[in-house]
């Protein structure tokens, strides 16, 4: 049986590879010897094959897979995180990005809310310390009482209850409340009808979850110790540790730190939920500005957390390649640092400038470059840490000259030489210097920045062309 | 006539055509160059700096080839190239072994490049310079020749549809079987045959109506 055209035409890569089986090639030899127009096909692409694939540009030279590959290593970098992360030398001070990992991951959605209808009978949790009546199912329950999955639990007005979940979460719930116990002790689903229920959640392994539902709110956390107030009116939520990104209504992102509060949609104060953050929560911790205003309450040590968590979250998202979740996480957490006390100190300013760098990076793989170019060069301020000029300037001097702007590249180059003689891109920066001069024509400039290379990097892997433009 | 054809389509190095190495299009086949280039990937893996430099080193070339044959000769290139191997590098925990490591890396170059072309159509750049072919110690004439023939090839190239572009470069010029096709770009094979057929008869119908490209395209590939 011979081959259709279209089947012979698919194989005629593979026979010109030569990795045809013999007996499917007598097939496509036979059709070929009996069809004229296949004849005529095979006989062109049999010539033009091989010339299309001659067609190839070379190769990126040396200096250019050099950067490529300093780029390359620089973005692996900033992708690690926690203890695994190796400190880089222009990272500044000793802030660290991995200090976030803990933060916690909590998202609101002021829609509708999914509540998780939980199998029954499950072992679930255990009550620990009771005050007034607790229920389930109209039967009072003491301490200790074991409560299986899917119990509708009941405090009346004044009472509390204490529940100590299998995993080492503990919840408390105010009266009057109505908690409905759903999921299982891996997937912890609560449905909180009504009442105040603080939850200090056990760090969650990844295939885990733990989510809180309200009539109007829905909350996912994974190791964090959280209040939640519902009334039906609206939803507070306030973090006493770890870091939340409350996810709104309108797809906004916000931060919420820790000692932060926000309410799910703005009510006035006298309609404030069965939850007052200011009675409710424990209160600031002695020497905190802990002022209350409007509806986030902040201090300086919360604010470092939350930025350094925000940090966190910029660069999960960016790894995911969500840049737009990137800058919106980037804006929202800028925003809140921006009503802090000047004085709090070198280690907010040091979390901002990671952030900044964060977000020009972000821009960067959004594709929108002139805004990368300006956010890299924002960081090139007086008193910034050396390296991280060197390292944004270099940055934005490589994606100026892609983009055609030599003179700004060669400015940006010598920026990024003088920012940090003995940076970890001392080396680069210096070859940018000399080349983007010379190709501006400014021999003088290009042979100066070419003796400069070969005094300090006589064997470097650019000494070659060093030589050649310093006319020696 | 039957022995004539069985070597008809056979490229013998006698003849113009360089062979696939002096094309820089080497695959990896089981050997002991495969082994090693496994024990690096592993070693990559485990993110051990020196193997990374060394993968990216080893397949640069191929990956700068295909970015460019996938959307010319773009302001964006080096940026997609990069993309290409930070996406690689932090994926490589994913990295199972079922596939070579060059068509694993193929499927992630092609989907980061055909991404950046549905966001924005690359903005193609003159052809300039003293890097825009592949050529060891060529002539004056066959420089000329050469650029001119990557140009035409671009153009033409350019005038495809981003699948239908993607299907030609991988399996005509880059050389990969319609099924290793078919998985990087995560289609049928019977759609990937369908690409190839409609690239050929764009191809097919521009040659038709200007004799002269396709000699400039094959002077261009010889020299």
């Amino acid at each position: 049986m011979t081959l259709s055209c279209i089947e012979a035409e698919a194989h005629l890569v593979d026979v010109i590879d030569g990795r045809l089986p013999p007996p499917l090639e007598m097939r496509l030899h036979a059709h070929i010897e009996g069809c004229a127009s296949c004849r005529g096909k095979a006989e062109l692409w049999r010539a033009l094959t091989p010339a299309l694939r001659g067609l190839a540009p070379p190769p990126p030279a040396e200096l250019a897979a050099r950067r490529l590959e300093v780029e390359i290593v620089r973005h692996l970098q900033a992708g690690k995180r926690g203890p695994e992360r190796a400190r880089r030398p222009w990272l500044w001070g000793a802030l660290g990005f991995g200090l976030a990992g803990a933060a916690a991951a909590l998202v609101l959605w002021t829609t509708a809310a999914q509540r998780h209808l939980p199998p029954a009978g499950t072992p679930y949790a255990v009550l620990g310390d009771v005050s007034g009546l607790v229920t389930t199912q109209g039967r009072a329950l003491g301490r200790s009482a074991p409560l299986a999955g899917g119990s509708e639990l009941a405090v009346a007005s004044g009472g509390t209850a204490e529940l100590r979940l299998d995993r080492g979460s503990v919840l408390r719930l105010t009266g009057p409340a109505h908690l409905t116990l759903g999921g299982t002790p891996r997937a912890v689903a609560l449905a909180l009808g009504d009442g105040t229920l603080e939850a200090e959640v056990a760090h969650r392994l990844p295939d885990e979850t733990f989510i809180v539902s309200t009539a109007d709110a829905r909350v996912e956390v994974r190791g964090t110790h959280f209040f939640v107030g519902a009334t039906g009116a609206r939803s507070v939520v306030r973090v006493v540790e770890g870091l939340v990104a409350v996810r709104l209504a309108d797809g906004s992102d916000r931060m919420v730190g820790s000692g932060e509060t926000i309410t799910a949609e703005h009510a006035p104060r006298d309609e404030e939920s069965a939850l007052d953050p200011e009675t409710e929560a424990p209160a600031p911790e002695s020497g905190e500005v802990g002022e209350a205003g409007g509806t986030i309450v902040r201090s300086c040590r919360h604010l470092v957390r939350s930025c350094q968590g925000a940090a966190q979250g910029v660069r999960d998202s960016m790894r995911r390649g969500d840049n737009d979740r990137a800058l919106r996480l980037v804006a929202s957490a800028s925003h809140a640092a921006h009503d802090v006390d000047a004085s709090c100190g070198r280690l907010l300013e040091s979390c901002d400038d990671e952030l900044s760098y964060l977000r020009a990076e972000a821009l960067r793989s959004a594709g929108r470059l002139d805004d990368a170019v300006a956010a890299y060069k924002t960081l090139n301020r007086t008193g910034a840490p050396a390296a991280m000029r060197q390292n944004a300037l270099y940055a934005a001097a490589e994606l100026e000259r892609r983009r055609g702007g030599t003179a700004a590249a060669l400015a940006d180059y010598e920026g990024a030489v003088a920012a940090s003689p003995r940076g970890a891109l001392h080396e680069e920066a210096l070859i940018g210097s000399m080349e983007s001069a010379e190709l501006l024509g400014d021999h003088a400039r290009a042979a100066a920045w070419a003796r400069r290379y070969l005094g300090e990097l006589p064997d470097g892997r650019a000494a070659a062309l060093a030589r050649r433009l310093a006319g020696r | 006539m039957g022995f004539l054809l069985m070597g008809f389509f056979r490229l013998t190095s006698d003849g113009s055509p360089p062979t696939e190495e002096e094309m820089g299009f080497a695959r990896e086949s089981p050997d002991a160059r495969a082994r090693e280039m496994t024990a690096l990937v592993a070693r990559a893996r485990a993110g051990e700096l020196g193997a990374i430099q060394q993968v990216f080193r080893e397949h640069l070339p191929g990956v700068h080839r295909l970015v460019y044959r996938m959307v010319g000769p773009s302001p964006d290139l080096d940026d997609l190239v990069q993309t290409v191997f930070v996406e690689a590098f932090r994926s490589l925990p994913g990295f199972r072994g079922d596939a070579l490591f060059s068509t694993w890396l193929s499927r992630i170059a092609v989907r980061v490049t055909m991404h950046a072309v549905r966001r924005r159509p690359p903005a193609s750049v003159p052809i300039h310079g003293e890097q825009e072919i592949a050529l060891e110690h060529p002539s004056a004439e066959r420089r000329v020749a050469a650029r001119e023939a990557l140009a035409l090839l671009e153009r033409l190239l350019g005038e495809m549809r981003p699948k239908r572009r993607a299907a030609f470069v991988l399996h005509v010029l880059e050389g990969h079987p319609m099924e290793e096709v078919a998985a990087i770009l995560n289609a049928s094979t019977a759609a990937v045959k369908v690409r190839v057929h409609d690239a050929r008869r764009h191809i097919e119908r521009r040659l038709e109506r200007d004799p002269a490209l396709a000699e400039s395209l094959m002077a261009g590939g010889r020299s």
